[in-house]
């Protein structure tokens, strides 16, 4: 919901408790306006170190993600189940303050072993569009498929899918393609995504971008989707943005132009990021029509997170007009941001002047945030995450080495931090450092860092995994409104008891923090 | 002995069940399977499996250690590995898949 009051009688709504004796949560609109009270930070464990609903599944999920159905109050995980032979898998989930309710495991991909899964669920076609890397024949191939979401089956008992589910509306034909543009290039080779990062949409020109890279001839292409009112997809056809052999590549959708962004590695050490641009908005075949602006030289992208089961390496963030990011060698060790400007026409540019924004470091974060530095071996990978309706954008991390408990073996943490943009310090002309944006900064280490994982105690020990994989961690932020009560996510682990394992519901709130 | 699965245009397994062990009902139709296994196994739905591109094989030898989309079976020659797609992904790192047919296959390979 939307907040339309922003202040009654001159006095903030976040500083407004009651009205007239009707307190600010039981006050849904003032004078015909819609009102909701100021949401809170708050963090919330799943039962005790022994509640077995702590483990999702007791087996690894690679490439695992997740997104929120609003119309169905669902949300949606796919993942590849190694408890399968790493079919890709998708299954429906209710969750509710405190606990969750997982519907049956469908497997929509038993073809080939099953990685990089992400969704992105459409409330206004109300339809998930969802992406998987999968071994096809004799090389990693990228697909794309829809899938309609049916209600709850009771308030604890989520929809179970159906095979109809995954073929058009009109017909008996999945709606599940190969997205390798076949005419793009001829080499058989790997094509192959950038974990969670790989897909995103785009509002301007309703469209799902793409990005995969050829390991045959060193290529990187862009692709957009359409969705059909039948659920099948319509892709164009692949631009070429790059030719170094490297799958990091992310399209991130930019709010402030309009466009979606490509950032890519195009060296060991060199990053770029080009915006895409369309032919236009009427029809399907110019929605999906691309050309690219001219390179611009960014940061590199972290290219050895451990086990390449990389997070969120992006995400728009909305207050700040700017492009939130991680940079790194191996490992995610800074966050930076930036913000571009310009047209179709003349091109487009970063805004670089000393009021910032053209590619910055939020200063000392890291080292705030505890993180483990770049190339560290406990370095388990990391994860960002903006969360609509709240203003703030959860970046996450996993330290593989972080615990002191009783088996020092299983000793994998899974930390956060919540930034907010601190627009007064940027109108005083200041880069954006860890005191300004981290909520609850204390001055101290490890001020405002929330532990997110959950320990469990399957053997007796704080059973916590030697390694876990981010990935799409708390991934429900791209397309749809996020749900009421806290975030939904899980990791996977790697190394000692193998499953994946769910975060804590993390609520990041309007107002406070941890 | 086992029950499988197989792909019936190159007669790879795509499932594999110990009989009698595993297996509650495997269900193959026209549009999809749905497979309930005992111990309290979640059941599954397959959506990209029916009668039209699969088969269920019933009384096949069992092998030691089976993942799917990596063996053939034949109904002449038996258990076969595919171990040129099994390198391929395995050379890639982060997945470390193992199948092996026999124990003698299984020790050579501890011992390697």
């Amino acid at each position: 919901m939307a907040n339309e009051v922003k202040t009654v009688n001159g006095i903030a709504i976040a500083n407004v408790k009651n009205l007239n004796g009707i307190t600010d949560a039981n006050l849904k609109n003032l004078n015909g306006e819609e009102f909701t009270s100021a949401i809170s930070y708050s963090l919330t464990e799943i039962g005790s170190t022994t509640e077995a609903k702590r483990i999702y599944d007791d087996e690894r999920g690679p490439g695992s993600f997740t997104t929120y159905d609003s119309d169905t109050d669902q949300h949606i995980h796919v993942y590849g189940d190694q408890g399968n032979s790493f079919y890709g898998t998708i299954d429906c989930v209710i969750k509710t303050a405190s606990t969750y309710y997982r519907g049956t495991p469908y497997v929509f991909n038993s073809g080939g072993t099953t990685i990089y899964s992400m969704a992105i669920y459409d409330s206004s076609k109300q339809r998930c569009v969802f992406g998987f890397e999968a071994w096809n024949v004799d090389y990693y191939e990228p697909f794309i498929g829809s899938v309609n979401i049916g209600a709850k089956q009771s308030s604890t008992n989520p929809y179970d899918f159906a095979s109809g589910d995954f073929t058009a509306t009109d017909s008996s034909t999945s709606t599940i393609i190969n997205g390798k543009d076949g005419g793009a290039d001829g080499t058989s080779s790997h094509t192959r995504h950038f974990a969670s990062n790989f897909m995103s949409y785009n509002p301007t020109y309703d469209v799902y971008m793409w990005c995969y890279n050829q390991s045959g001839d060193d290529k990187k292409y862009v692709r957009a989707f359409y969705l059909n009112s039948n659920g099948s997809l319509t892709g164009g056809t692949a631009v070429e943005f790059d030719d170094y052999d490297d799958r990091r590549s992310t399209p991130v959708y930019d709010d402030n132009i309009d466009r979606t962004v490509l950032m890519y590695n195009d060296g060991a050490s060199s990053g770029k990021i080009r915006v895409v641009k369309h032919t236009g908005t009427s029809s399907i075949s110019d929605r999906v029509s691309l050309s690219l602006d001219s390179e611009i030289s960014h940061y590199h992208l972290p290219s050895g997170t451990s086990g390449g089961y990389e997070g969120v390496m992006a995400q728009y963030y909305p207050e700040a007009s700017s492009i939130f990011h991680f940079t790194g060698g191996t490992d995610a060790d800074a966050v930076r941001y930036f913000k571009l400007t310009g047209d179709d026409s003349s091109g487009y540019s970063k805004v670089g002047d000393s009021n910032d924004k053209d590619g910055d470091e939020i200063a000392n974060l890291w080292y705030y945030l505890e993180g483990p530095s770049d190339g560290a071996a406990d370095h388990g990978g990391a994860s960002m995450h903006y969360i609509k309706g709240r203003g703030r954008l959860v970046v996450l991390y996993v330290d593989d080495a972080g615990h002191a408990i009783d088996s020092a073996s299983y000793d994998a943490i899974a930390r956060a931090g919540i930034l907010e943009w601190n627009a007064t310090r940027y109108s005083a002309n200041g880069a954006q450092r860890a005191e300004d944006i981290l909520i609850s900064y204390s001055g101290s280490t490890g001020g405002g860092v929330i532990q997110v994982s959950m320990s469990h105690e399957t053997s007796g020990n704080n059973d916590n995994g030697t390694a876990w994989h981010t990935m799409g961690a708390y991934g429900e932020t791209n397309v749809n409104q996020r749900p009421t009560g806290g975030l939904f996510g899980v990791i996977s682990m790697n190394g000692g008891y193998n499953d994946q394992r769910m975060l804590k519901f993390l609520e990041v709130g309007e107002t406070g923090g941890p | 002995m086992a029950s499988i699965i197989r792909r019936k245009d190159n007669q790879t397994v795509t499932y594999y069940f110990t009989n009698l062990v595993d297996i509650g009902n495997i269900n193959l139709t026209s549009t999809h399977a749905t497979i309930t296994l005992n111990s309290g196994a979640k059941p599954l739905t397959v959506g990209d499996i029916n009668t039209t591109t699969h088969e269920v094989v019933n009384d096949v030898p069992a092998i030691h250690t089976w993942f799917g989309g990596y063996t053939t079976y034949d109904d002449t020659d038996g258990w076969a590995v595919l171990t040129d797609k099994l390198n391929a992904i395995n050379s890639l790192g982060g997945m470390d898949i193992k199948v092996y047919l026999t124990q003698a296959d299984y020790d050579a390979d501890q011992e390697g």
